[in-house]
C-alpha cells in the first residue's frame, strides 16, 4: 500500500499569467485529516479542483492512492466523496430525489445509502421540500450527506463549515473526527480559519498565493510554537534540581538526558544559566521559543496573519 | 406486412445491442470488483463497492460491502484501542522521566557532596516526598489499568451514602484548611441508602476534590449531597479557572489535561477513573462549568429499594 | 409549462392557414414554414438553455462530474433530449394540421406525413445544432441565449425565404446551398408534388438518401464538436 492517498507533484495551474497554484507538492496520509489552511484566494479551491479533476492542471501531476489520476477518473473518483464551493443540487427537486439521482449514477454501497446518509445529517427522509426552499445550513447538510452517501475513503471537503450555525459546526467537526478515528477515512479539508483547522487537523499545510509554505503534523506544529525556554545542558538532573530548588519552578519537562524544556517564560534565562554554570553545569544550548501558532502562521504567511 | 417486418427487425436490433450494453455494464463492473476485493485484501477496509440498487448484481455487490465493513470496523476497534495504549506508553514515560529526574538531581547532589548539613537533610527529605509522588502516581496509573482491562473488582454493598460521606469529609477538612481554602459542605441528615462500593466512592470523592486542588486554583470549594428522585447526587463545585467548552467533552478521557504543558503535578487519570468507577457502580459522572466561572462535577448514583 | 408555452406557436399560423381555406397539405406546408423552419431552432435554442444552463448555475454540473459522468457523455445525452424534444414538436404540429384540416377538408397520405414530421424533427434538430453548441458552450445566462437563439433562427428563415423568392435560384446555386436549412428546404419541396409555380426548384432537389447521409455527417461532426468545445469548458 502506498502511504500517501493523496500526492502531487509539481502541480501548477495558470489562469493567464496568473499563477493560481504554483508548484504545489502535498502529501495526505491515510486516515488523518489534512487541512489547508489559507486566505481566500489563495489557491485552496483551484487546487482541489484538480484533484477532483474538476480542473486540468497546467503542470504536474496528481497521485491518488498512489496511482495518476489523469487516465484513471473512472476508477479513482468514486472513492472520492467531495464538496466543493456551495453545494450543488437541482432546486426544483427534494433533497430525497436529488440523492436519489446521484445514487442511480455513481452506485452506493447498500440499498439504504439515501435514507442512512439524510439520518446522519438530521434531514428528513420523506419531505416535500424542495431544495430551492431549503435554508442556507440545510444545503450544506444535504452536501455533506451527498459527500458520505457511498462510503467513500477520501473525503475533500471546500470549507465544509461554511454557512453552519455553531451547533452544526460542532456537529460536523465531531462527526468528521470519528470518520476519521473510527472509521479511518482519510479527510482533505481547507479553510481560511486557524482555529478550524486546529481543532481538527492532524497534518496542516499553509498555502499562501498559490505557494505551499508548511507541510507538517499538527503535534509538530504545536510544539514548534509552544512558549518555552529550551536548554541543552550536561545534565539534565541536575539541571531539574536546580530549577526546582533554586527557582522554585516546577513548570517545565525534562525532554531526555540532555534537553529540558521551561514554560516559564517570566523567568531570567541569565540568572538561569548562570545557576546551571555555578553548579558545574556546561550549558550548550539555551533558547526562547516564543511564538504562538498564530504569529507562527502571521509569519509564515507574511502578513497580518489568518482571521 | 413489410412494416411490421421492419418494425420486428428494429425491435430485436434494439434488444440485442441494449442486452450487450448491460453485459458489457455488469462485466466491467465484476472487473471492478475483484479489483477492490484485491485492494481489501492487501489491507484497505474501507474500500466500498459502488452499484445502482436497480442492477442485476446489487445484492451481491451490498452483501460484499456488508462483509468487509464489520469486519473493518472490528479491526479498527482494536487499532484504536492500540493506539491509545501506544499514546499512553508514550506520554507516560514523559510523565515518569520529569519527576522521575528531577529527583536524580537532589540525589545527586547529596551524593556528590554538592549540599551539607541542613540543606542535605531537605534535599533527602524532597527526594523522600519525590519518590512518595511518583509511587502515588504508579499506583493511580495501576488502577487505572486494572479498571481498563476489567480486572477490577467491586464490593458492592448497602450503604448509608449521608453518614459515609461524612467520614470522608472529616479528614479532608484539615487538608483544605492546610491550603487556606474556603469550604462549605452540606450532607443532609436523612439516610440516602445506596448500593455502592465505598473503597470506590471514597476514591471518586478524594479525586474529585484533588482535581479541585491541583488544577482549579479555586480558593472555595462546596460539597453538596442531596436526595432527588430515586437517586442521590453529590455535586463537588469551586470557584476557581473553570473548563473551556472544547475542553470539557474530553475533561474524562484519560491523560487529559487542560493545562496542556503536562508538567503539573497529577497524572490526569484521576477523573477518567472517578468516571469509570462512578460508571461501574450503576452511576454517572458529569461535569457543568464555563471559563472563569468555576467548574462543578455532579455524581449520580441511584438509591436502593 | 414554459415547453409546453413553445408548442403553441404554431397555432396562430394555422388560424392564418385556416382563414385561407386552402388544402391540406398547403396547410402543412405553412405550417413547416413558419412552425419549423422560424421557430423549431428558436424553441430548441430555448429548450437548450433550460437543459445546460440550470446545472451550471445551480453548480450540479461539479457534483456529476466527480461521480464521475464524463462531460461528453453528459452533452450527448442532453442533446439525444433535445431531438427528441424536436421530434415531439413536429409530430404535434401534424397533429394539430390534422386537427386544423377536419375544418379545411381534403385527403391525405397519413403515413407519408407521419415519416415526414419524423425526419423533419431530426433534421431540424441537426439544423439547429450550432445554437444549441453556443447555448452549452457559451451561454451564461437565459437572456443573452435566447436572444441568439431568436437571431439564429431569423437568419434560417430568411434564408429559406430569399430561396422562395426572386432570386432564389441563384442562392441555391450558390455556396449558401450547403447550409443545413436550405438543404432541409430543398429536400422538403421533394418531398410533396410541386405545383408549376414552383417546377423551377426541380433541379436542386435532394433524395431521401442524400439528406440523411448529409444529415448524418453534419450532425457526427457537430457533435462530436461540441463534445470538445463542451469539455474545454472550465466549471
Amino acid at each position: 500500500m502506498n502511504e500517501f492517498i493523496i500526492e502531487t507533484r509539481h502541480l501548477t495551474k495558470q489562469y493567464g499569467t496568473q499563477k493560481s497554484v504554483a508548484d504545489l507538492n502535498i502529501h495526505v496520509r491515510k486516515g488523518r485529516i489534512y487541512g489547508l489552511l489559507g486566505r481566500n484566494g489563495a489557491g485552496k479551491t483551484t487546487t482541489m479542483k484538480m484533484l477532483l479533476s474538476l480542473a486540468d492542471p497546467t503542470e504536474g501531476e496528481v497521485f491518488l492512492w498512489g496511482r495518476p489520476l489523469h487516465g484513471n477518473e473512472k476508477k479513482l473518483l468514486p472513492r472520492i466523496g467531495s464538496m466543493i464551493e456551495s453545494p450543488g443540487f437541482y432546486p426544483n427537486l427534494t433533497g430525497t430525489e436529488n440523492l436519489r439521482i446521484f445514487a442511480a449514477l455513481r452506485g452506493v454501497p447498500n440499498t439504504h445509502a439515501v435514507q442512512d446518509a439524510l439520518e446522519l445529517v438530521g434531514l428528513p427522509y420523506k419531505d416535500k421540500k424542495l431544495f430551492s426552499q431549503y435554508s442556507l445550513g440545510m444545503k450544506q447538510r444535504l452536501a455533506i450527506a451527498l459527500v458520505v452517501m457511498h462510503d467513500p475513503e477520501l473525503l475533500i471537503l471546500d470549507e465544509p463549515i461554511n454557512g453552519l450555525d455553531p451547533i452544526g459546526i460542532a456537529e460536523v467537526r465531531a462527526f468528521l473526527r470519528e470518520l476519521c478515528d473510527r472509521k479511518g477515512k482519510t479527510i482533505l479539508l481547507s479553510s481560511h480559519i486557524l482555529s478550524e483547522i486546529a481543532l481538527l487537523s492532524d497534518d496542516i499545510g499553509i498555502i499562501d498565493q498559490g505557494v505551499l509554505l508548511e507541510e507538517e503534523s499538527f503535534s509538530e506544529l504545536e510544539k514548534k510554537s509552544k512558549r518555552h525556554i529550551h536548554f541543552i545542558v550536561s545534565n539534565t538532573a541536575q539541571a531539574a534540581r536546580i530549577l526546582e530548588s533554586r527557582f522554585h519552578e516546577t513548570h517545565f519537562t525534562v525532554q531526555d538526558d540532555h534537553s529540558i524544556l521551561l514554560y516559564n517564560l517570566d523567568l531570567s534565562v541569565g540568572k538561569i544559566v548562570a545557576a546551571y554554570v555555578a553548579d558545574g553545569l556546561e550549558v550548550s544550548e539555551a533558547h526562547t521559543c516564543e511564538e504562538t501558532l498564530e504569529d507562527y502562521f502571521k509569519r509564515v504567511t507574511g502578513g497580518e496573519g489568518i482571521a | 406486412m413489410e412494416v411490421l417486418i421492419i418494425l420486428l427487425l428494429g425491435v430485436s436490433t434494439i434488444v440485442t445491442v441494449s442486452a450487450a450494453l448491460i453485459l458489457h455494464r455488469e462485466r466491467r463492473q465484476i472487473k471492478e470488483l475483484s479489483e477492490a476485493l484485491s485492494d481489501v485484501r492487501s489491507g484497505n477496509g474501507n474500500r466500498r463497492v459502488l452499484a445502482d440498487p436497480s442492477q442485476l448484481l446489487a445484492p451481491l455487490f451490498y452483501e460484499i460491502n456488508d462483509i468487509i465493513r464489520s469486519y473493518e470496523d472490528r479491526i479498527s476497534a482494536f487499532q484504536q484501542a492500540e493506539e491509545a495504549n501506544k499514546q499512553l506508553m508514550t506520554s507516560l514515560s514523559h510523565d515518569l522521566r520529569t519527576p522521575l529526574t528531577t529527583l536524580i538531581g537532589y540525589l545527586d547532589a547529596v551524593h556528590k557532596g554538592i549540599v551539607s548539613g541542613a540543606e542535605r537533610e531537605e534535599y533527602i527529605e524532597t527526594s523522600r516526598r519525590k519518590a512518595y509522588e511518583l509511587k502515588d502516581y504508579i499506583d493511580v496509573l495501576f488502577d487505572w489499568f486494572k479498571l481498563n482491562s476489567d480486572e477490577f473488582a467491586m464490593a458492592i454493598q448497602r450503604t448509608e451514602a449521608a453518614e459515609l460521606t461524612r467520614n470522608i469529609m472529616i479528614d479532608w477538612i484539615p487538608l483544605l484548611e492546610d491550603r487556606g481554602m474556603k469550604y462549605s459542605i452540606e450532607i443532609p441528615e436523612q439516610e440516602l441508602i445506596v448500593d455502592l462500593d465505598p473503597e470506590s466512592y471514597m476514591r471518586i470523592i478524594n479525586n474529585l476534590l484533588q482535581n479541585v486542588i491541583t488544577h482549579s486554583q479555586a480558593d472555595t470549594v462546596t460539597v453538596l449531597l442531596e436526595k432527588q428522585e430515586g437517586s442521590m447526587r453529590l455535586s463537588v463545585a469551586d470557584n476557581g479557572v473553570g473548563i473551556g467548552k472544547e475542553d470539557l467533552k474530553q475533561v474524562f478521557s484519560r491523560l487529559y489535561k487542560c493545562d496542556k504543558s503536562r508538567s503539573e503535578k497529577g497524572s490526569g487519570l484521576g477523573l477518567s477513573i472517578a468516571y469509570q468507577l462512578a460508571e461501574k457502580m450503576g452511576g454517572k459522572l458529569a461535569a457543568k462549568s464555563s471559563l472563569g466561572k468555576g467548574a462543578a462535577f455532579l455524581l449520580t448514583l441511584p438509591l436502593a429499594e | 409549462m414554459s415547453m409546453g408555452a413553445a408548442f403553441l406557436f404554431p397555432i396562430p399560423i394555422l388560424f392564418l392557414a385556416i382563414r385561407q381555406a386552402q388544402p391540406f397539405y398547403m396547410l402543412f406546408r405553412m405550417v413547416f414554414i413558419f412552425g419549423e423552419i422560424l421557430f423549431l431552432p428558436c424553441v430548441l435554442g430555448i429548450l437548450s438553455s433550460m437543459i445546460f444552463l440550470p446545472e451550471t448555475e445551480n453548480n450540479v454540473l461539479k457534483n456529476l462530474l466527480t461521480i464521475p459522468v464524463s462531460k461528453a457523455k453528459i452533452f450527448l445525452s442532453k442533446c439525444i433530449t433535445l431531438m427528441i424534444l424536436s421530434i415531439i414538436y413536429c409530430l404535434l404540429e401534424l397533429s394539430i394540421s390534422i386537427a386544423a384540416s377536419c375544418f379545411v377538408g381534403g385527403g391525405m397520405p397519413l403515413t407519408s406525413f407521419l415519416c415526414f414530421s419524423i425526419l423533419s424533427g431530426i433534421f431540424m434538430f441537426a439544423a439547429s445544432l450550432p445554437i444549441i453548441i453556443f447555448v452549452a458552450a457559451f451561454g451564461e445566462n437565459f437572456t443573452i441565449s435566447n436572444i441568439v437563439s431568436f437571431i439564429y433562427s431569423v437568419a434560417c428563415f430568411s434564408l429559406v425565404y430569399l430561396c422562395l423568392g426572386q432570386g432564389g435560384e441563384a442562392l441555391l446555386k450558390s455556396r449558401a446551398a450547403v447550409l443545413p436549412v436550405v438543404t432541409v428546404f430543398k429536400w422538403y419541396l421533394g418531398y410533396f408534388p410541386l405545383e408549376s409555380r414552383l417546377e423551377k426548384y426541380l433541379p436542386y432537389l435532394i433524395s431521401n438518401a442524400g439528406i440523411m447521409t448529409y444529415m448524418l455527417s453534419f450532425s457526427l461532426i457537430l457533435l462530436s464538436l461540441g463534445a470538445v468545445i463542451y469539455q474545454k469548458k472550465e466549471v
